[in-house]
C-alpha cells in the first residue's frame, strides 16, 4: 500500500506516462502491473480452484503445483460446484463465517438448563446449534450476541425452528437459573440458557477454547471473555466459528447451508 | 458600523460566559431493559459539550451505584473497564453505545421495563466547576437491536 501511494503522485505529474510505464513497472510489485503474464501468474488454475472450492491451505502453505489430470479433475469439480451457484443465485457453497470443520475441541458439554435437567449436544441432533458464552451483567456484547442470534432465527423463517440457540453463562454465581431463564426468553423463546458449577463452567470453557477471567471493577467484578459463537451442524459436528461482529444475514445464510446440506444427505440416505 | 459592534461584543461575551458553564446537549438517552431479578444494566446516549468538560458521575433512583465503563475488544475477547471520568472535548459528540462506552447501573432498585423512562442526573465538570444535567432516558427492550 505504501509503495502504491508513493507511486500515484508520480503518475499524475509524469508528463509522458506511456513511455516510462515499462521502465517503472519492471521492478515493481505484482499489484502495480496489470499485464496478462502477471495475471496468469496470480490466477493460476490452482489458485482459482483453490479460491472457488474454498480449500484451506495448512498453516499458510501455498498449494503445490498439480499434475494435469488432477487439475482437469478439479476443474470438473469446479464446474459441478458452479452449477448450483448459477441456479441458486448468491448462495455459493462457501460459508461466510470461519469454517473449522474437523476441529478437535468443543465436541460436547454437560450443563444444566434452568429446570435442572442435564443437557448435552446430542440432545439437539437434527438442529443446527448456535452456542456462545457470556454473562448477564454484561451490558454490551452478550445482549448484542443474543439479539443477533434471535435475528438469525427470524431471517431463517420456517427453518428457524431448526436452529437451537444456546447461551452458556460464565457467571453461575450471579446468573441464577431464574435470571437465566427469564433473560434468555426475553430475546427469543428458543434461547436456552445453560449453567454449571464454577468448576464445570471453567472445564466447559476450556473444552471450547473460551478464555474468561473475572476482573474487579468498582464494587464488584466483570468478566473478560471470548465473544466468539460456535455453530454445529444437525449431526452435532462443530463446523463454524462466528466473530462477534459477523452480521445476522451472514450467519443465517451459513445456517441455511448447513440445514440444506444435511437434509440433502438425509434424503439420499432415505432413498 | 460602530453602533452594532458593542452589542455584538456584549452578546459574544455573554455567550462565552454561558459556554463556560456546562452547555451540554444530550441526545437519544436510553436504558437497556432488564428481567425481574437482574441487578445491572447499561445506559447509552450521545453527549455533546460546547466547552471542554468531563462527565464525572451519574445519579439515578433506579440504581444503588453507577460507574462509567469502557468496553473494548482485544481480538475476540471482550473487556470492560471502569473509567474515572469521561472527557467531553468541546464540540465533539461522545457516543455511549453498545460495544463501547456506557454508564453501568448496579444494585437496581426496580426492573427497567420497556416503555418506562428513567430520570438520570449527570454530573458534569467544566473548568473545575461541577454542574448537573437532568436527563430522561427511555427503556428499550432487550429483544430488538439497540440501534436502527
Amino acid at each position: 500500500m505504501t509503495s502504491r501511494s508513493k507511486l500515484s503522485p508520480n503518475r499524475k505529474t509524469d508528463p509522458k506516462p506511456s513511455n516510462r510505464l515499462d521502465q517503472r513497472y519492471t521492478y515493481s510489485d505484482m499489484d502495480h502491473s496489470f499485464n496478462i503474464a502477471t495475471l496468469r501468474q496470480v490466477f493460476t488454475p490452482e489458485a482459482v480452484v483453490h479460491a472457488m472450492l474454498g480449500l484451506r491451505t495448512k498453516q499458510g502453505r501455498t498449494l503445490e503445483p498439480m499434475d494435469p489430470w488432477r487439475r482437469a479433475l478439479l476443474r470438473a469439480c469446479v464446474a459441478c460446484c458452479m452449477l448450483p451457484m448459477v441456479s441458486c443465485g448468491n448462495d455459493g457453497p462457501r460459508f461466510q463465517n470461519t469454517d473449522i470443520s474437523g476441529a478437535n475441541y468443543g465436541s460436547d458439554f454437560a450443563l444444566l438448563d434452568p429446570d435442572g435437567n442435564t443437557r448435552r449436544l446430542a440432545d439437539f441432533r437434527g438442529k443446527v446449534v448456535m452456542l456462545f458464552f457470556g454473562f448477564i451483567q454484561c451490558p454490551d456484547v452478550c445482549p448484542t450476541s443474543l439479539q443477533r442470534a434471535a435475528a438469525v432465527r427470524r431471517l431463517l423463517g420456517a427453518n428457524g425452528e431448526l436452529l437451537q440457540i444456546i447461551f452458556v453463562t460464565l457467571d453461575p454465581e450471579r446468573d441464577s437459573p431464574e435470571i437465566l431463564r427469564e433473560y434468555s426468553a426475553a430475546f427469543d423463546a428458543n434461547v436456552l440458557g445453560l449453567y454449571g458449577t464454577p468448576e464445570q463452567t471453567r472445564e466447559t470453557a476450556d473444552n471450547f477454547r473460551i478464555y474468561f477471567r473475572k476482573v474487579p471493577v468498582g464494587g464488584g467484578y466483570t468478566i473478560d471473555h471470548t465473544a466468539t459463537s460456535y455453530i454445529y451442524d444437525p449431526e452435532g459436528r462443530l463446523r463454524l466459528t462466528v466473530n462477534y461482529q459477523s452480521p445476522a444475514k451472514a450467519i443465517a445464510a451459513d445456517v441455511a447451508l448447513l440445514l440444506h446440506s444435511s437434509s440433502t444427505i438425509n434424503d439420499k440416505e432415505a432413498q | 458600523m460602530m453602533k452594532f459592534r458593542l452589542p455584538m461584543i456584549l452578546a459574544t461575551m455573554l455567550f462565552a460566559a454561558s459556554a463556560a458553564h456546562a452547555q451540554v446537549d444530550i441526545a437519544n438517552p436510553w436504558v437497556r431493559a432488564t428481567v425481574s431479578e437482574q441487578k445491572t444494566t447499561g445506559v447509552f446516549m450521545k453527549i455533546t459539550s460546547k466547552a471542554d468538560a468531563k462527565l464525572v458521575s451519574v445519579r439515578t433512583a433506579l440504581a444503588g451505584r453507577t460507574e462509567i465503563h469502557e468496553m473494548a475488544m482485544e481480538g475476540d475477547t471482550m473487556k470492560m473497564r471502569q473509567i474515572p471520568n469521561l472527557p467531553l472535548p468541546a464540540g465533539a459528540t461522545v457516543e455511549l453505545k453498545p460495544g463501547g462506552l456506557h454508564i453501568m447501573l448496579f444494585e437496581l432498585t426496580a426492573q427497567a421495563k420497556e416503555g418506562d423512562t428513567v430520570p438520570l442526573t449527570l454530573v458534569i465538570e467544566t473548568g473545575g466547576k461541577q454542574e448537573t444535567v437532568e436527563v430522561s432516558a427511555a427503556v428499550r427492550p432487550l429483544k430488538k437491536p439497540a440501534h436502527h
